[in-house]
């Protein structure tokens, strides 16, 4: 496998670990119904979230995240192509799951979960890169923004979905609902 | 005035490698290949440098089929800098090499 490839699994094996715990959170937990006002706020809150991502993404890239971040897990530069690519890449799917989530499709949940996820992961991680670094790591401005965004959205999507295991129960045993 | 780097061996290593072709560029890979050191240990270093200005770095012209690559050469800072860690070190390697020969 040649550096670069492995410097971009390796380096974004993090997010697939994220990508991992959304998968299972969707199999776990059903939309709940009779919450379309809930899901409205929920996808209104999760458009915000995007919006303060496209910041955090533009924050990262103006001051080279891609280049100082895979050193610090000894692995080589990104590319900024493959940066631009694979953040919009993400964007295109979340800004098409925004209304998915709002009319209450599952399939939505997965991507908006691991939004959820991924923002909280950049709110702590990136503080801790500066610490590392002894001084201001890129994306630190706006990472704690993302940080409180992906907890509150984390903390609507559990409002608004419910143990998938406890809805079947539920279901068997009133079969008229 | 930047504090002064703590140098490990590795990043000696580093450093007189960029000696042997001070005004070259490197990649990671030669350089990792020359140094016989792991990308693990290597790239921190190579950031280290870079942020204390000692080494400049640029991508390659992309080719088709083939990913950019990032490439690293001391700065004129760098290089005085390697310059001056090589004497500082010379009198030391020298009663290494006096010692060893007993």
């Amino acid at each position: 496998m040649n550096e670069s490839l492995r410097s971009e699994l390796v380096g974004t094996s993090g997010l697939a670990l994220a990508a991992a715990a959304a998968l299972v959170l969707t199999i776990l937990r059903a939309p709940a119904p009779s919450q379309s006002d809930a899901r409205r706020r929920t996808a209104a809150l999760f458009v915000a979230g995007l919006m303060i991502y496209a910041l955090h993404f533009l924050e990262e890239y103006a001051t080279r995240f891609y280049e100082r971040f895979p050193p610090v897990l000894g692995l080589s530069p990104w590319p900024a192509g493959f940066f631009i690519v694979f953040n919009l890449s993400w964007l295109l799917v979340w800004v098409l799951a925004a209304p998915g989530l709002r009319a209450g499709y599952r399939v939505a949940y997965f991507p908006v979960w691991f939004f959820a996820i991924a923002m909280m992961g950049n709110g702590v991680a990136h503080p801790l890169l500066s610490v590392y670094a002894r001084g201001y790591f890129p994306g630190l401005i706006t990472s704690p923004l993302a940080g409180i965004v992906g907890f509150w959205l984390w903390s609507r999507l559990r409002a608004i979905t419910e143990s998938a295991h406890g809805k079947t129960r539920t279901t068997s045993s009133s079969p008229n609902q | 005035m930047r504090p002064r780097l703590r140098l490990s061996p590795q990043t000696i290593d580093v450093l007189d490698d960029f000696l042997e072709t001070p005004r070259s560029w490197k990649y990671g890979y030669d350089i990792s290949r020359n140094t016989g050191l792991k990308s693990g240990t290597l790239y921190p270093i190579l950031m280290r440098l870079a942020e204390r200005e000692l080494l400049e770095s640029s991508w390659e012209a992309a080719e088709p089929g083939r990913p950019p690559r990032h490439m690293y050469r001391l700065t004129p800072d760098g290089l005085r800098y390697a310059r001056e860690e090589r004497r500082s070190r010379a009198p030391r390697r020298a009663r290494q090499a006096a010692l060893a020969r007993g």
